[in-house]
């Protein structure tokens, strides 16, 4: 009888070897044929335990932070203590990134879609496919794309990213010839950056200096938890508390609010009238700081109540000199003058002598005052404006760029990468010369980022208009560390839209509902341990820049996405005929010896080298931290800037009149621009994009009623969406440590999503802790468990975002493809927009009903 | 040899075979099982009466990637540690069992974790090889060592975990080719932790069976 062994080897001898009969192919000789091995050169001596940088992107933060790897493995992580933003330290999220990166649900080859249909309730039916065969299948939809000169049906759609971005978000997307690289920002916060802007000239975030202040007041900002920095401001509250007094404006006992010396439980979506407010009584109290505003040239406060005031005295003179600010007295007849403390208290649902008391208090510390305006009264319908008249209340106590006050970020010195312009060819301008797909610019959609109209994206319209084919349709899509239809509002129209486009490409750690209208899925390194990259970040008075870098060896067979699969595709692009990314990607030059990249490796680092040179290397130093080069600072992982040069931007500022405007000339530009576009006035644009103010109002911060969707008396409750101090920006569900932590946020529960209602609506409800409930809204319904909290302003129904995943791993349902653990805000939240800045809306916008199960 | 024993080489061959199978099934695998007679083996003959027809292969693929490679939920992660140490990925005890190989001088060729099912089944069949080459050699103590390393590795790594592994591929798969799989794979790896039961597992401890 033959053995096996010489049966299968005569066999496959005669067939001719394939890879696995020929592993199985055993010779009756004793040398085994192996597959998972390979020889070794035998025990390496064990490799101790080593703290390598890297970086933190569980929120946007991105603390420089440090790993300790054994023998290839990572163990835990902390703080970088070379950063001056985060200090050393790093907050409970980081340490999430070692379950993440070890997670075994997460994609560990290319794969590919087997079944051709697509929708909610279509198992995709993915199989693991190779590289090779993956990015050719991309490559060959592009190039038919060129081939048919409609590469504006290209569309390449970016989550969270590094600041490798370019080269895949707009580099790959310019030079395949299309206008569509949209980003996610509108779903972060623009309507925060919307108010810096239009009165200081900044679209940026801020950073606070806490610890000078003796005042400051949060509005729906959570810094214990969430925004930004989260790791320095946990590091330093004790101090800050010791300063200076803290007030939370904010519906819902958010871990913030349970460390300051005063809450004011807000209605949702009345910021706007508490801003002004505080604004009338800082003015009639004659509390303004008048070495940045100024004061009436005669010394008397004529900000009475009610009492317009006349800007130019009889000789033609202003009444009020202002120092480095522009138009308090026209914000004060347009707005202020009778949006008194009562007439706040009736809007806001706050007594009126806590909104004197706080405002009072507030104008006493100044000029070491702060108004940290965060998401929650900027992403609401309108939140524009209350993004203005809060942060303005920064300009009247003088604490805009001064000591204890509210910065901008610091100067750093990286480069952009070489321009795609000399690699764009005939196709790809004519295609790129198309009209975005988020519609932004249209009549509707001003997006008026840094003051240019369609200047911003409007991520989730981008949904609508895949699916109405306007301006056209989309053939081809890339998304990466994005994931539309669980973090954009009104989740269901990115489920038609992206079953709708052909071909989906999805770049990514762990396959989620964007992955499931996929039709290749590439795994992506883990941006903390796998991945070349840098980020920018401000607090403390510092801005850092800090690396990503791939402190171990992935264990399955991931790329990274942002320079290794743009190399990759871009080489099968070549192998097609149509080498100009790829000729444009080895533009990209070691700083070092001038070597052009050969593969995707040397790509990925040559990259980060080339656009962080100016930091690293002696011969170009500008500023700030000084390095050896390369090596020097790569192995201490970041680059500090000088401290903050405080009081250099008083009357130097980006706005039209250098001054920071309380009467928005730079709002005015922009508004007159695009309503000049589309031949219309500046009203009829306002009444249109569903903005309460007509004529002079609409350039200066002021109050707008919010607007909601549902009917009170069918809906009575108004949806409260907050975040956790657990969550890595929505990426953290499938983590047992986030489940099991859950509790940590004030009033959630371990391995629960409990939607929060104050125990007086709860009563009517007939509810207790640990009923199921219906959250229901115009737009959509989802299903969770009551808590009864004392921490909710009763009428409101507060649920944290992050649950509610019907297609990602193990641990984020609570039973895998039948029943989500909880349920996705987003799912109920509406899709709208405060249209002005482009943002999606999450907050002050959803009336809800409760309904038992 | 005992009677009804199947012989070191053949037990061997068994473990390479069961490796090959939680490989992404294709046109060798098929071949190679289709060649593999009912006849050759008894202790494998359910895994290959169940094997798939070409035509039947893309079934196959899908269910192996739910069960093995996923994406989203993974059905029956095919990792040591995530039932050793209750979930957990990469976890100290992928440390050891990599340890283990390269004593061995052997290092990971896959892009995939050391306590990967295949990579387990495959340094048993390497051991277990070895082992077969000392015994017809006529090396006892060659022999009694690398049954020693087969025992200490069956009981603290593939052993310890074969049984919640395989409840997990009998109770998800779709088809009763890696229903087969499971169930053999199972029995085959408890039989022989009942086998080395008896062998003292310190390898500084020589014995004879």
């Amino acid at each position: 009888m033959n053995s096996p062994e010489e049966k299968l080897t005569r066999k496959r001898f005669v067939k001719g070897a394939a890879a696995a009969g020929a592993a199985i192919a055993l010779k009756s000789v004793f040398s085994p044929v192996l597959r998972a091995f390979a020889k070794s050169a035998g025990a390496a001596p064990p490799e101790s335990g080593q703290w390598k940088p890297t970086t933190c992107q569980g929120c946007t933060s991105w603390c420089s932070i440090q790993a300790y790897v054994e023998d290839g493995r990572v163990i835990k992580v902390r703080g970088n203590p070379n950063s001056k933003v985060n200090l050393g330290e790093c907050c409970s999220k980081c340490h999430f990134a070692v379950q993440q990166v070890y997670d075994p649900d997460r994609i560990k080859t290319p794969m590919k879609r087997t079944n051709p249909k697509k929708g909610r309730n279509e198992d995709p039916r993915f199989v693991p496919i190779s590289w090779d065969e993956a990015l050719n299948t991309v490559a060959d939809k592009i190039m038919e794309l060129r081939a048919n000169k409609e590469t504006h049906k290209y569309m390449l759609m970016r989550g969270r990213y590094s600041y490798m971005r370019d080269v895949l978000y707009d580099r790959m997307t310019k030079i395949i010839g299309s206008p569509n690289n949209i980003s996610h920002s509108a779903i972060c916060a623009e309507a925060e950056k919307f108010g810096p802007y239009y009165t200081e000239g900044l679209w940026d975030y801020r950073q606070y200096d806490v610890l000078n202040a003796r005042y400051i007041i949060l509005w729906g900002a959570d810094p214990l938890s969430a925004n930004r920095q989260v790791s320095y401001y946990l590091h330093k509250w004790g101090d800050v508390m010791s300063r200076a007094n803290i007030a939370v404006i904010d519906p819902r006992l958010s871990a913030t609010a349970a460390k300051s010396d005063e809450w004011l439980p807000i209605a949702p979506g009345q910021d706007g009238a508490l801003a002004v407010a505080m604004a009338h009584v800082l003015l009639t109290e004659g509390l303004w700081y008048k070495d940045f505003v100024g004061d009436f040239t005669d010394g008397v406060n004529k900000f009475i109540a009610g009492q317009e005031v006349a800007e130019k005295d009889a000789e033609g003179k202003p009444v009020f000199e202002e120092k480095h600010t522009h138009g308090i007295v026209k914000w004060w007849n347009l707005e202020l003058k009778d949006k008194t403390a009562e007439w706040a208290a009736e809007k806001t649902g706050l007594s009126a002598d806590q909104i004197r008391r706080v405002a009072i208090a507030y104008g006493k510390a100044a000029p070491h005052a702060i108004c940290w305006v965060g998401g929650g009264p900027s992403m609401q319908t309108r939140g524009g404006y209350t993004a203005m008249a809060a942060h303005a209340l920064n300009a009247l106590v003088g604490s805009v760029d001064n000591v204890g006050g509210t910065l901008k970020a610091n100067k750093e010195y990286t480069l952009k990468f070489p321009k795609p312009d000399a690699f764009m060819d005939d196709i790809a301008k004519a295609g790129k010369k198309h009209k975005k797909i988020d519609q932004r610019g249209t009549k509707g959609f001003p997006s008026l980022k840094k003051g240019k109209p369609g200047g911003g994206v409007v991520t989730n319209n981008a949904a609508d208009g895949i699916l109405n084919e306007d301006p056209n349709e989309i053939k081809v899509a890339i998304g990466y560390m994005n994931n539309f239809p669980f973090s954009c509002p009104q989740t269901e129209r990115w489920e038609r839209a992206l079953a709708k486009i052909p071909f989906v490409v999805h770049l990514t750690t762990h396959a989620a509902e964007f992955t499931w209208f996929a039709d290749i899925v590439l795994p992506s390194t883990h941006h903390a341990f796998e991945k070349w990259g840098w980020v920018k970040s401000h607090a403390n008075g510092y801005r850092h820049v800090t690396t990503l870098q791939p402190v171990i060896e992935p264990v399955w067979d991931v790329k990274i996405d942002e320079t290794e699969i743009p190399w990759a595709i871009a080489e099968k692009l070549a192998e097609r005929g149509f080498t100009n990314l790829l000729d444009h990607y080895k533009e990209y030059k070691d700083p070092e010896t001038g070597k052009a990249p050969t593969n995707e490796k040397e790509f990925a680092l040559y990259g980060l080298k080339y656009a962080t040179q100016n930091l690293w290397d002696p011969a170009k130093h500008k500023g700030g931290d000084k390095f050896n080069g390369w090596e020097d600072f790569r192995s201490t992982g970041v680059w500090n800037s000088a401290p903050y040069p405080f009081r250099k931007r008083w009357s130097h500022m980006k706005t039209k009149t250098k001054k920071f405007e309380f009467y928005s000339e730079t709002l005015k530009a922009a508004l007159t621009a695009h309503a000049t576009k589309h031949k219309t006035t500046v009203d009829d644009i306002l009444t249109l994009c569903n903005y309460e103010a007509r004529g002079e109002r609409a350039f200066i911060p002021h109050y707008e009623e919010p607007y909601m969707w549902g009917d009170e008396a069918e809906y009575p409750f108004v949806h409260v969406d907050y975040k956790s101090r657990l969550n890595r920006e929505g990426r953290t569900a499938n983590c047992t440590w986030y489940q099991e932590l859950k509790g940590l946020d004030p009033g959630d529960e371990a391995w629960e999503d409990v939607a929060k209602l104050n125990p007086v609506d709860a009563k009517k409800l007939g509810l207790g802790d640990g009923d199921r409930i219906k959250l229901v809204s115009k737009t959509g319904e989802i299903e969770c468990t009551a808590k009864l909290w004392e921490g909710v302003r009763p009428g409101t129904v507060a649920k944290c975002y992050g649950q509610g995943h019907w297609a990602y791993g193990r641990v984020a349902a609570r039973k895998y493809g039948k029943t989500p653990r909880g349920g996705n805000n987003n799912t109920i939240i509406p899709a709208d927009y405060d249209r002005l800045s482009g943002s999606s809306v999450f907050y002050g916008v959803t009336r809800l009903k409760v309904v038992k199960l | 040899m005992e009677e009804g024993m199947i012989s070191d080489r053949e037990r061997a061959h068994s473990y390479k075979i069961l490796a090959e199978c939680y490989y992404r099934p294709d046109a060798a695998l098929l071949a190679a099982l289709g060649d593999f007679g009912e006849a050759d083996g008894e202790r494998l003959s359910e895994v290959v009466r169940n094997a798939p027809d070409a035509e039947d292969l893309e079934r196959h693929v899908v269910d192996y990637s739910k069960l093995f490679v996923g994406p989203f939920k993974l059905l029956a992660p095919p990792y040591g540690s995530v039932y050793l140490e209750d979930g957990k990925f990469m976890g100290d005890s992928t440390a050891e069992a990599r340890d283990l190989y390269e004593q061995e001088g052997l290092g990971i060729a896959l892009k995939e974790a050391p306590d990967h099912i295949a990579v387990e089944l495959e340094f048993v069949y390497f051991l277990a090889l070895k082992e077969a080459e000392a015994g017809e050699n006529a090396d006892r103590d060659l022999a009694a060592s690398l049954r020693d390393k087969q025992a200490l590795f069956l009981r603290t790594h593939l052993g310890a975990w074969v049984e919640g592994f395989a409840d997990n591929v009998e109770m998800n798969a779709q088809t009763e080719f890696y229903k087969a799989l499971a169930r053999t794979t199972r029995r085959f790896v408890s039989e022989d932790v009942d086998r080395f039961s008896g062998v003292r597992a310190n390898p500084e401890v020589k014995t004879e069976t």
